[in-house]
């Protein structure tokens, strides 16, 4: 390869819409195939200098961060700091350190400069550069057919920098020997060491999470000392892994190797209880409301985030004839959509197997305009999704559209998916729409540890994708196979088959026989993808098979469905569990000072209008103290 | 038993507005403040999350603080403090509850200047931050 250096490209030639080549400014010309343009990052020092601070390439600051302003302080990329401007985020992170024990007058410390190194973050490109990457001498092995490049630079019989292309293995090992100023007698063996160099290998001071300053010691600490047991807790007390997140791996990794990754998964983390031990106090004392519950065990009354668990453990466990608090569910529960990056919502209604009419796309259309819904969007599982709903719009929408809830928002049954099998199709071999059609009104209204699509194909060319589902169904010559645990999302997985039957019933009881099995055994947001694999497929099907335990599935399920279909959640619309389900407070409108008061207490007729009374003229003339709001949610 | 209007104790909704341990979003001259109820009385923070500006009225209460609906990120109800991340907390507002109504204590300065508004805030915020407290950034489960 030819470096070619300090030339200053004229102009870039081309034919016919391709490059051919470059142009510069001494005539010369360079042949390419390809152009890649790179710019770094110059400070931003305007202000600085206009403020008649101190500049050079940056903003220069001591190593207290200060500027030759003493009360201005820099840091981050303007910053010149010894002569090194950096571009990188670790050691602007260190910059703020310093900076805030500056402007905290703690005294002692200071910023000697970073070790600049870097870690690409770029897909099937895995590099890694670590400090003075030239050296005067070092050692490197490289491995052209496999794409690989490994280099340790060395200064005075030191290590100084690193790099590591395609295999980067040891990169916490050599960023520590690097920092340390390790002493090498032979570099080569000593990059082969650090390729061996696995989590356990690794010095305690080694630092893990570069974001956050981490070191190996303090996530091992965590889990022997503080009795943290999986990556989550450990992540939450040391902040390890919580920046960029690269380093999750290797959290994950040394949470294992100091003894954290044993214990069960628990569905509360705070009280540390597993599902199963929440479930059999629930049975054994029939409880029936998530506040009994965390009255007993205390789960769910420290981060809240297990409340949405315990509320689908109460209801399942109680067959839906549980005591319903909203206040333990999640906004997307409580108001039957789902809460949009804006604060409004999306609404999807109920559309069986994909098959809607003229009637209810009229209904839907009008309702669009109506509410000024932001986008109609044809969801990937057959349905419409009307995005951009405002809260309070909710229930009025739901009564001009007439359909009921397609549970889009909740995790719960959502569609069954149909292509259009033996009713159009000159290849089907089954009435997929037809079953697709019954299995949703056979399920819908059950709410499942995580979200459940299926789908229903009439033949093997399965045009409704029903193998990497949930729960699939596929035509066959002679009767219908059934698939559990496929996904095409996050995760791609095809389903395992549980069971070839000859009757459509049969497929129906099967299907219908693992929906319950799930619904009892999974863990809170585990999905059937890792739910089967986790049960494996002989013990899935000696219980959805076995002719009395499919029975009693089967029984169960009839009890948890009966009081779910008691309810389309979107009847809400006309019996709201509180006055306030679906409506913020009233606007507090504040006439100017020293008028009458009376208009800016309370909900006032005027102001009763909503959203109308929320800018008048008048509240705008009173300037707010603080912040202003950022938007208006 | 209406007072001449201050910045002190605008009267935002009735107590039974607030089901209890949820948030609603009150608009108060064009700011959106969240009032939050438990069994330990009432609450009021800005209602825009730190992270990607979710209202936080619409999160799940618990422990003394509320999980954003969007991502999760937890504030402390009293004081508006982040618990377990760092984007930064939100402002707390002075709020209590009189003969069945809840009262919010918005801080008001007429033709403030920015500088001024963010030292009058500071001051109405320190009325309930606990002095010196240790941030519980990290404690969080």
């Amino acid at each position: 390869m030819e470096v070619t250096l300090e030339r200053q490209t004229e102009e870039i030639l081309g034919e016919d819409g391709h490059v051919r080549g470059l142009r510069f400014a001494d005539g010369e010309e360079l042949a390419a195939d390809l152009v890649a343009v790179s710019i770094g990052i110059r400070p931003e020092k305007d202000l600085a200098e206009r403020a008649g601070i101190d500049c050079n390439r940056g903003i220069l600051v001591d190593d207290r961060l200060r500027t030759s302003e003493p009360d201005v302080l820099a840091l981050g990329e303007c910053a010149e700091h010894r002569g090194v401007v950096y571009g990188i985020v670790a050691p602007i992170y260190e910059h703020a350190k310093v900076a805030a024990a500056t402007l905290l007058d703690h005294d002692g410390d200071e910023y000697r400069g970073s070790l600049p190194w870097a870690k690409l973050k770029v897909a099937e490109v895995d590099l890694v550069s670590i400090g003075d990457v030239e050296g005067d001498g070092g050692a490197t092995s490289a491995l052209a057919e496999r794409r690989e490049y490994r280099k340790i630079a060395m200064r005075d019989g030191r290590m100084v920098g690193a790099i590591l292309l395609g295999d980067t293995r040891g990169t916490e090992a050599l960023l520590e020997a690097v920092r340390s100023g390790e002493r090498v007698e032979d570099p080569l063996a000593r990059l082969a060491e650090a390729a061996e160099a696995g989590p356990e290998e690794l010095p305690a001071e080694a630092q893990v999470c570069d974001c956050n300053g981490v070191c190996k010691g303090d996530i091992v600490r965590a889990v022997t000392e503080d009795g943290m047991s999986s990556k989550q807790e450990v992540m939450s007390v040391t902040r390890a892994g919580t920046g960029c997140g690269s380093c999750k791996p290797l959290v994950a990794d040394l949470v294992a190797i100091a003894g954290g990754s044993d214990e069960p998964a628990y569905l509360c983390p705070c009280r540390k209880q597993t599902r199963e031990h929440v479930a059999e106090q629930i049975m054994e004392n029939g409880y029936e409301a998530v506040s009994e519950v965390s009255e007993a065990c205390g789960t769910g009354r420290e981060c809240g985030l297990c409340k949405p668990a315990l509320a689908y453990l109460v209801s399942q466990i109680n067959d839906n004839r549980h005591r319903e608090e909203r206040s333990a569910r999640h906004i997307n529960d409580r108001v039957h959509a789902n809460i949009q990056n804006d604060g409004t919502f999306s609404v999807v209604p109920r559309m069986r197997g994909g098959v809607t009419n003229s009637d209810q796309l009229r209904r839907i259309a009008d309702a669009a305009d109506k509410y000024g819904v932001r986008m109609i969007k044809v969801t990937g599982g057959q349905r419409i999704d009307l995005l951009g709903v405002k809260k309070d719009d909710l229930p009025a929408i739901w009564e001009d559209i007439g359909m009921p809830s397609g549970h889009a928002y909740g995790k719960a049954v959502r569609q069954v998916k149909s292509c259009v099998g033996t009713d159009f199709c000159r290849f089907g071999l089954g009435d997929a729409i037809q079953l697709g059609v019954d299995l949703e009104y056979e399920w819908e209204g059950l709410h499942t540890p995580a979200k459940v699509k299926s789908g229903v194909s009439g033949c093997p060319r399965n045009c409704a994708e029903a193998t990497v589902k949930d729960i699939g169904i596929v035509a066959i010559e002679g009767g219908w196979q059934v698939y559990a645990g496929g996904a095409a999302g996050g995760s791609v997985r095809k389903g395992d088959v549980i069971a070839t039957v000859e009757t459509t019933e049969e497929a129906k009881r099967v299907a219908t026989a693992f929906l319950q099995y799930y619904r009892e055994h999974a863990s809170f947001k585990e999905r059937t993808y890792d739910f089967v694999p986790r049960i494996g497929l002989e013990e899935l099907r000696a219980q959805v098979l076995d002719e009395a335990e499919q029975a009693a599935l089967l029984q169960r399920f009839r009890l948890a469905k009966t009081a779910a279909a008691a309810r389309d959640p979107w009847l809400e619309r006309r019996a709201p569990y509180h006055q306030r389900q679906f409506t913020d407070l009233d606007s507090v409108v504040l006439p100017q000072a020293g008028a009458n008061g009376a208009n800016g207490h309370g909900p006032d007729p005027a102001d009763a209008a909503g959203d109308e009374a929320d800018s008048p003229g008048e509240a705008r003339e009173l300037e707010l103290v603080g912040p202003p709001p950022e938007g208006e949610r | 038993m209406t007072e001449t209007i201050s910045t002190e104790g605008l009267r935002v909704c009735a107590a039974e507005e607030v089901p209890l341990d949820e948030g609603r979003t009150v608009t108060v001259a064009g700011r959106p403040l969240a009032v939050f109820r438990t069994s330990d009385g009432f609450f009021a923070l800005d209602n825009t999350c730190t992270h990607m500006g979710g209202p936080l009225a619409d999160g799940i209460v618990a422990d003394e603080t509320v999980a954003c609906p969007l991502h999760d990120r937890r504030f402390e109800l009293a004081t508006g403090r982040a618990v377990g991340h760092d984007c930064g907390g939100v402002a707390p507002y002075l709020v209590e509850e009189r003969e069945g109504d809840v009262f919010v204590t918005v801080p008001l300065l007429e033709g403030a200047r920015d500088e001024d508004a963010q030292l009058a805030t500071g001051s109405a915020a320190a009325e309930v931050v606990p002095a010196g407290g240790e941030s519980p950034a990290g404690s969080g489960g």
